[in-house]
């Protein structure tokens, strides 16, 4: 509905160029909202687009948002409400078309900051759940308080552009609201997923840091952080579950799995199945670590050890093929 | 001497309605004209005409009065005065004095910049009304220029090629 300028206007990027304190309504014809591929210093805030998404179960995506690879420092973009159009399926549940998107990054912008995006699909039909509600396919992006509903990821990383890195997500909200929400961060691993925006053209996601990620589903099991390239689900759970920070780095070696990454979490879990993976952390306490199993290759620091066999723990395997607390000595 | 807060309060009431009166029951009828705005006159403060503030509620482009068209005349009259750019100050813009339908010339629908074959990029910054204002194809937003509505309440609809929204109590429906 509003294109930030024009390759026939600007000979060079277009700037200085705002919306703001607006509501787009697509009339759920199958129009995008605000595309920028051209206007570079220039922003978008309180902003609602309602009544835009794909009219079909097929074609290109059509999103509320793009801001396009043709530009770079453009934003911050602010404040936005994204309502999808209701028109796939009328037969039941009028529900959002899989290709639809709230928002697609596409390179390096000043900033998503405070956004609302809602889909509405349900959770026995997963043939329509829009697989993202924010493709984040540029470096260098903040993108932080998200809310998101109805989309099976919240904010997918790395989908369709191969090495896309620096990025930091803050405060990302997945709910189960007018849909459920499976991820709210997704890392693509360069491989197609079903039912998510992962393809075989993005994966490499480096330098990326996730801080106060939240997953609230309802009646079924989500994560907070879902890494495909090192297989694990972050602390997978129902109904609530949190991870303050999960920082995935860059790769060591060149074998899949490896990478440079910390998290705050206790649990990952491998995905389609329960068995618990490590991701390592790094506890604290006044008292010894406590029995049971651990997160092979994690750390414990004991503040009040006194010795020196019972200051620093590691988890390890023992022979038994389960993982317990070993002191350093 | 007592002087009662009530009497204090009507007088101030006269006054109040005496000064509105003769800010707006003395002004001239509405005119296309540039706004007036408070200015400096051998030291006293005075009124002035300001081109760069524009009333786009009472221009027309081609005898055309919906709001693209409007808003296209005072684009360009911000560019034939030879300013760099304007608030361009449409909320005076409602269903009584425009039509508020963007209609489309020759099949391509217009927008404040292209209106049939006459087009402009000048620079502004557009202070939209807070009505639904319904568009028949993409506004594409030259450098430099700043779209601002009223809030949720100041909408663009997006209606398809030769369709009318019809609005109704905050309500819409298509009128093929």
């Amino acid at each position: 509905m509003i294109e930030m300028g024009s390759a026939d206007l600007c000979s060079t990027p277009c700037s200085g160029i705002s919306v703001e304190h607006l509501r787009l309504d697509g009339s759920s014809l199958g129009v995008g909202g605000i595309y920028n591929g051209y206007a570079t210093s220039s922003y978008v805030d309180d902003i609602a687009i309602t009544g835009v998404g794909a009219v079909s179960t097929s074609g290109p995506v059509v999103s509320g948002l793009v801001i396009d690879a043709g530009v770079t420092d453009s934003g911050p973009y602010s404040n936005i409400l994204f309502n999808a159009s209701l028109t796939c399926n009328s037969n039941s549940d009028m529900l959002t078309c899989p290709q639809t998107a709230c928002v697609r990054i596409n390179t390096q912008t000043r900033g998503i900051h405070g956004i609302t995006c809602i889909g509405h699909s349900a959770t026995g039909q997963l043939s329509y759940i829009p697989p993202a509600a924010i493709y984040l396919d540029g470096s260098n992006n903040t993108i932080e308080d998200v809310h998101a509903e109805g989309f099976y990821d919240a904010v997918v990383v790395g989908d369709e552009v191969n090495g896309v890195s620096g990025n930091t997500l803050i405060n990302i909200n997945g709910a189960a609201g007018n849909g459920p929400t499976y991820n709210s961060v997704h890392i693509c691993a360069g491989n197609t997923v079903q039912h998510t925006a992962c393809s075989n053209n993005g994966g490499a996601v480096g330098d990326l840091g996730l801080f106060g990620i939240r997953i609230v589903p309802k009646n079924y099991v989500a994560t907070p952080v879902r890494d495909d390239l090192n297989g694990v689900n972050v602390n997978s759970a129902t109904p609530t579950a949190n991870v303050a920070m999960y920082i995935l780095g860059e790769q060591v070696g060149s074998s899949s799995g490896q990478y440079s990454r910390f998290t705050t979490a206790n649990v990952g879990q491998t995905q389609g199945n329960n068995t618990v993976l490590s991701v390592p952390s790094w506890g604290v306490g006044i008292v010894s670590p406590p029995s049971g199993a651990c997160s092979a290759g994690s750390l414990y620091s004991n503040t009040t050890g006194q010795m020196h066999n019972t200051t620093v723990y590691v988890c390890t395997y023992g022979s038994n093929g389960s993982t317990a607390w070993t002191p350093i000595a | 001497m007592r002087i009662s807060t009530r009497s204090i309060g009507s007088w101030m009431l006269q006054v109040a309605i005496v000064v509105t009166c003769w800010l707006f029951g003395s002004s001239a009828p509405l005119q296309a004209q540039d706004n007036t705005v408070w200015t400096l006159s051998g030291g006293q403060n005075a009124f002035a005409s300001s081109s760069a503030f524009i009333d786009a509620s009472v221009l027309t482009f081609n005898g055309a009065t919906d709001i693209c068209a409007r808003l296209h005349q005072a684009l360009i009259s911000v560019g034939n005065s030879g300013a760099v750019s304007a608030v361009i100050d449409a909320r005076g813009i409602d269903l009584v004095n425009s039509n508020l339908t963007c209609p489309e010339l020759a099949n391509v629908p217009v927008t404040p910049w292209v209106y049939g074959t006459s087009t402009t990029t000048t620079p502004s910054t557009i202070l939209l009304p807070a009505m639904p204002i319904t568009i028949q194809g993409p506004w594409i937003l030259p450098n430099g220029t700043r779209l601002v509505g009223a809030g949720v309440n100041a909408n663009l609809f997006f209606a398809a090629s030769g369709q009318n929204l019809t609005f109704c109590a905050g309500q819409h429906e298509f009128n093929d």
